[in-house]
């Protein structure tokens, strides 16, 4: 049989003049994960089981998912409760540390000596000040966000600085058209700050979450993961305890993959995404 | 006083880069004249100082000592009045922009109405052979393709002159010759006065009116050659026996630059 291009084929090589190999995910990427974390998870309940061993110990995984579906709604609003904390410091720290940022890039001195400041920040071991910031905020939902704010405001600091530091052969372009600081900065600074942005955000997100739940063991308003998941150990509820924590799990996942769609949409231009 | 029919001049120009521990004398007494409508190609060694030379003119960097004119202004009011475009090395374009949106960056600048810059850039995109990739992003392109948008977009501005750094160096002989013909087609829509940096002998020939021969360190003009070939260039003139004899004199000149000391 001769071969016959199809209608589809002609097209699709009209349409791109230069060959765009389609990315194709690696078996191993999906299948191997799967396989390890169902060994995990079967060799956990079959210890639980075999050795018959307590529930306030190590609950078997089906009891705590089982806990996690009956106690989904509760859950779920708690989760809902952690993320907004979360997401709030993370839009107040990026805010901050993108500003800032852009702000300093003119002055390198000043620039460089924050960022000095920003990786000592970074390098703290910062919910240790968690305590501090209740002083400030009381025990309060706003202290968590403060938490959350001063330790990703440095990290997006650091990211921001970089993409604004950068230069290209596009601001000779820009001089040539004599284009004023506003296009510039609109058209040129900003875009290619972007990649330097997502990257840290990707960094703050899931750190976000963690922080915030780690700040909430300590105390903030009460109907959050981390304050449900302290309670419920202090009480010896471990299934509870486990069923939290799997529902922290799913919030941290969640966020990561969102922050990562928003990645692969913004930087749909950039290398890394085609 | 500034010769009205001059598209470009360079008077005495020198261009000293001193760094840390380095001097280098990059340009050494320049003098130029690019009547208006011309097209000049500079040809010289890798690092002789030709883009130095097209960078003061296009008021990238400020030269040492003498005088540059682009329609008898200096670089910097011609590029404020934004009489020239510059097309460079790289095709130097937004990859976050689409080939449109490349191309109206220019207008974009220059505050013209939104469709009439979709209009412009439509219509530049068809001169440079590129009708229909508006929405491409340039990523999606060739190597000769990004570079006829970035030449669609140094035209945008319907700038009396353009500087080219070595366009189509980068290009593969087959593209760069098509490209050459596309480029003598639109200088003639156009009439712009042109300056085409080059180490191609067979490019610079075939679509300059004049080929100025630089040598290297100093960077200096050491001779300036008119090309006598009709002014309709066309595939068949690369036949030509004149094209022949011109490439062999521009050659010849290259050597005795190079034998200079």
């Amino acid at each position: 049989m001769a071969t016959v291009s199809t209608i589809d084929e002609v097209d699709a090589a009209d349409d791109s003049p230069v060959a765009q190999p389609r990315r194709t995910v690696p078996v191993a990427v999906i299948v191997t994960p799967i396989i390890f974390f169902s060994i995990f998870i079967g060799a956990w309940q079959l210890l639980v089981r075999a050795a018959d061993i307590q529930v306030l110990l190590l609950p078997a995984p089906t009891d705590i998912i089982d806990r996690f579906f009956t106690d989904f709604g509760l859950l779920f609003e708690l989760a809902q409760n952690t993320a907004i904390e979360a997401f709030k410091g993370v839009l107040i720290g990026s805010f901050l540390g993108v500003t800032l940022a852009g702000i300093t890039q003119p002055f390198r001195w000043l620039n460089r000596g924050l960022l000095s400041y920003s990786s000592t920040v970074k390098a703290l071991p910062v919910v240790a000040l968690f305590p501090l910031t209740t002083i400030f905020f009381g025990v309060s939902s706003t202290a968590v966000v403060a938490m959350v704010t001063i330790a990703v405001s440095p990290i997006m600091f650091t990211y921001a600085s970089r993409g604004f530091s950068g230069t290209s052969e596009h601001d000779e372009l820009m001089r040539s058209i004599s284009a004023g600081p506003l296009t510039r900065f609109w058209s040129l600074v900003l875009p290619r700050a972007l990649p330097y942005v997502m990257t840290g955000l990707k960094t703050i997100v899931p750190l976000s979450i963690i922080i915030a739940i780690i700040s909430q063991y300590f105390g903030g308003s009460v109907t959050t993961l981390g304050s449900y998941i302290r309670r419920e150990s202090t009480s010896l509820h471990t299934v509870d305890m486990w069923s939290a924590i799997v529902m922290a799990c799913t919030l941290g996942i969640t966020a990561f993959v969102a922050v990562s769609l928003l990645d692969k949409f913004l930087l749909r231009w950039h290398p890394s995404n085609r | 006083m500034a010769d009205q029919a001059l598209g470009l001049m360079a008077q005495n120009l020198t261009k000293r880069f001193t760094g840390s521990g380095s001097d280098v004398l990059a340009l050494d007494g320049i003098n130029l004249e690019v009547p208006k409508g011309g097209f000049t190609s500079v040809i010289g060694p890798s690092g002789c100082g030709k883009s130095t030379l097209l960078r003061i003119l296009s008021d990238l960097i400020e030269p040492t000592t003498g005088q540059a004119e682009v329609n008898g202004k200096s670089p910097r009011e011609a590029r404020e009045a934004r009489e020239f475009g510059v097309v460079f090395q790289a095709p130097n374009l937004l990859p976050w922009r689409t080939v449109l949106k490349n191309v109206t960056l220019p207008l974009q600048v220059m505050k013209v109405d939104r469709d009439d810059r979709a209009k412009t850039a439509t219509d530049m995109l068809e001169l440079v052979g590129l009708p229909g990739f508006e929405r491409h992003h340039p990523w999606q392109l060739s190597g000769g393709m990004q570079q006829r948008v970035a030449i669609a977009r140094a035209l945008s501005m319907q700038p009396s002159v353009l500087f080219m750094d070595e366009p189509f160096g980068a290009l593969d002989e087959i593209t760069r010759d098509r490209l050459n013909l596309e480029l003598i087609r639109i200088w003639a829509q156009t009439s712009a006065t042109i300056m085409f940096i080059t180490h191609s002998l067979t490019e610079a020939v075939f679509m300059s009116t004049q080929v100025a021969v630089m040598s290297a360190r100093p960077g200096r003009i050491t001779e300036v050659i008119d090309i006598d070939l009709p002014a309709e260039r066309t595939a068949e003139t690369r036949d030509d026996p004149r094209f022949y004899e011109l490439v062999i004199e521009v050659r010849r000149a290259l050597s005795a630059a190079a034998g200079v000391h």
